[in-house]
């Protein structure tokens, strides 16, 4: 039973990763190589978070899950701050040189991590030996995962169902366009690169709060990162149905290669393989532009809206 | 209206404007006629703040934009139709008409101005629902021009309209582009290659050639300049 709570889990996290790196990629078209770093960003804040907390003793006035609560935001907000620092120098860059320069900024953030030594270098922050080797009072289960899972998706549906999603698509379609029609293109850039990087935050949050309780900077590196990109190409820029069934189904596959030892040891080549394949055989992903989740969500808005009238 | 004062603009190292000076008065359509290369297209993206890397003064109403941003001069009124139909493809012709829209907050204005588009091209209304990058070249220029007029533009830069489509289509599209001017009061600041139908629709006419005015005047007598007819008319 464990072993498919594991999966689910993991599951959850990474269709949140990928739904929320789809907004930044391919709906708004800011091709984004650092999503990893909000991702561990928000891993690394939660686990001092919850380290502090413990050390005051907040427990014993706050119930639990009001705490969990709390340090799923809190991760969320810094991996947002950060964000809204780095998108000012990096969101001037187009294309191949924005791509380079997110990649950096993981980068960064890894080594930074390694070499910090309050947090932990490169051993990793383990919260567990920091507690005594007990667990913290609150941690992640199957619920909160796919409560954020369920969040995180009607969010980004209905930013893409509002003008807010429209002005996104046309950023996308073509800048110079939407700059003459007077849409101040770096105010949409930056909340939607913010928006996508607080909820890679949640993520973190709930990936290194569900049985592991310590980060290390290779959990967050950009190799590991690449695998959410793939989901997101695997199921179709643009879509939200295609980026949930590429985490499930890339999940499940990379959990079975896990077995065979030869792929586990290169899963970059498989990675790598997997893109050329899709890149010849379906550019435009699984699903393309087709997005039944986006249609069943607003059908049921409209149904809850005839109602009101 | 427009005042356009010694301009120069850099491509890096490289100057595309040597220093133009022009004007447009309210009510007018100016063309700018050229050859590849003369600077007709910076002109109207430096206009509309899309190229920044520029000396001497641009001032729309008596006021200097210089240092605004696009979106910023947009907002004044002066709205840009690129070259090449700068239409959003992925979104529908309804959609796109309403993204035209994006700087006025009453949105019944913006329904109605649709509305009024629709009567202009008739066309545009057929094919609504339809995503943009699937209509012909003809109806994406429409399209295009059309999303410029949803904004209740003061002045409407339109940048090589007649790029790409068959000469029945152009003048259609030119015909359009009087009656616009006329019937709804828009100042047109046009830039084309083709030079004919450009100084037949228009008040007044400026000859760019590898980023200078080397020639300038009523559009009615350019069109018999010796100068002219032999340079951009093939006579």
């Amino acid at each position: 039973m464990i072993f498919f709570e594991n999966i689910l889990v993991n599951i959850g996290i990474m269709i949140i990763l990928a739904t929320s790196l789809n907004l930044i990629v391919g709906i708004t078209g800011i091709l984004s190589l650092g999503h990893y770093a909000f991702f561990g960003i928000g891993a690394y804040s939660s686990i001092l978070l919850t380290f502090y907390l413990h050390s005051m003793q907040i427990i014993n006035y706050i119930p639990s899950f009001v705490l969990f609560f709390l340090v799923i935001i809190f991760g969320g907000i810094i991996a947002g701050f950060f964000s809204y620092i780095i998108s000012y120098p990096v969101l001037k860059l187009k294309g191949d040189y924005l791509a380079v320069a997110t990649l950096g900024f993981n980068e960064i953030f890894k080594s930074l991590m390694e070499n910090i030594d309050f947090f932990g270098g490169a051993k990793g922050y383990s919260l567990y030996t920091k507690l005594g080797n007990t667990e913290p009072y609150f941690k992640t289960n199957l619920i909160w995962v796919y409560i954020f899972v369920v969040l995180t998706i009607f969010i980004i549906v209905r930013i893409m169902k509002s003008n807010y999603g429209r002005v996104l698509l046309a950023i996308r379609d073509d800048e110079i366009a939407s700059e003459s029609v007077g849409i101040n293109i770096a105010k949409y850039k930056t909340l939607s690169f913010v928006i996508g990087s607080v909820m890679a935050g949640f993520a973190g949050v709930l990936f290194v709060m569900y049985d592991r309780f310590y980060a290390t900077p290779k959990d967050f590196s950009f190799l590991e990162g690449i695998s959410v990109l793939l989901m997101v190409v695997f199921g179709g820029l643009g879509s939200i149905t295609g980026s949930v069934i590429g985490a499930i189904t890339l999940t499940l596959i990379l959990q079975l290669i896990k077995i065979i030892p030869f792929l586990s040891r290169h899963q970059i080549l498989f990675y790598s393989f997997l893109l050329i394949l899709m890149m010849i055989l379906k550019p435009q992903g699984l699903f393309g532009r087709l997005d039944t989740t986006q249609n069943f969500i607003n059908k049921i808005f409209k149904k809850i809206d005839r109602k009101e009238i | 209206m427009l005042v356009i004062e010694g301009l120069k603009s850099y491509y890096g190292k490289i100057m595309a404007l040597k220093g133009i000076s022009f004007n447009v008065k309210e009510g007018e359509i100016i063309s700018i006629i050229g050859s590849n290369g003369a600077g007709k297209t910076t002109t109207l993206r430096v206009i509309s703040g899309l190229l920044r890397d520029i000396e001497g003064n641009i001032s729309f109403m008596g006021k200097s934009i210089v240092k605004f941003k696009p979106y910023e001069i947009a907002k004044l009124g002066i709205i840009h139709v690129p070259e090449g139909r700068g239409v959003f493809p992925n979104l529908t012709v309804y959609e796109n008409l309403e993204i035209g829209g994006y700087t006025i907050k009453d949105k019944k204005r913006v329904k109605s101005n649709i509305e009024k588009v629709y009567e202009i091209f008739p066309r545009l209304l057929e094919r609504r629902y339809q995503k943009a990058g699937t209509l012909s070249g003809g109806e994406q220029q429409m399209l295009a021009i059309g999303r410029g007029l949803i904004a209740e533009p003061k002045i409407l830069l339109l940048d090589e309209p007649s790029l790409g489509l068959a000469p029945i289509v152009v003048k259609e599209i030119f015909k359009v582009i009087k009656k616009i001017n006329r019937e709804d009061k828009v100042t047109i600041l046009l830039v084309e290659q083709n030079a004919k139908i450009s100084m037949e629709i228009s008040e007044r006419t400026y000859v760019l050639e590898t980023g200078l005015v080397v020639k300038e005047g009523i559009s009615s007598q350019l069109i018999n300049d010796d100068f002219v007819k032999k340079a951009y008319l093939g006579l």
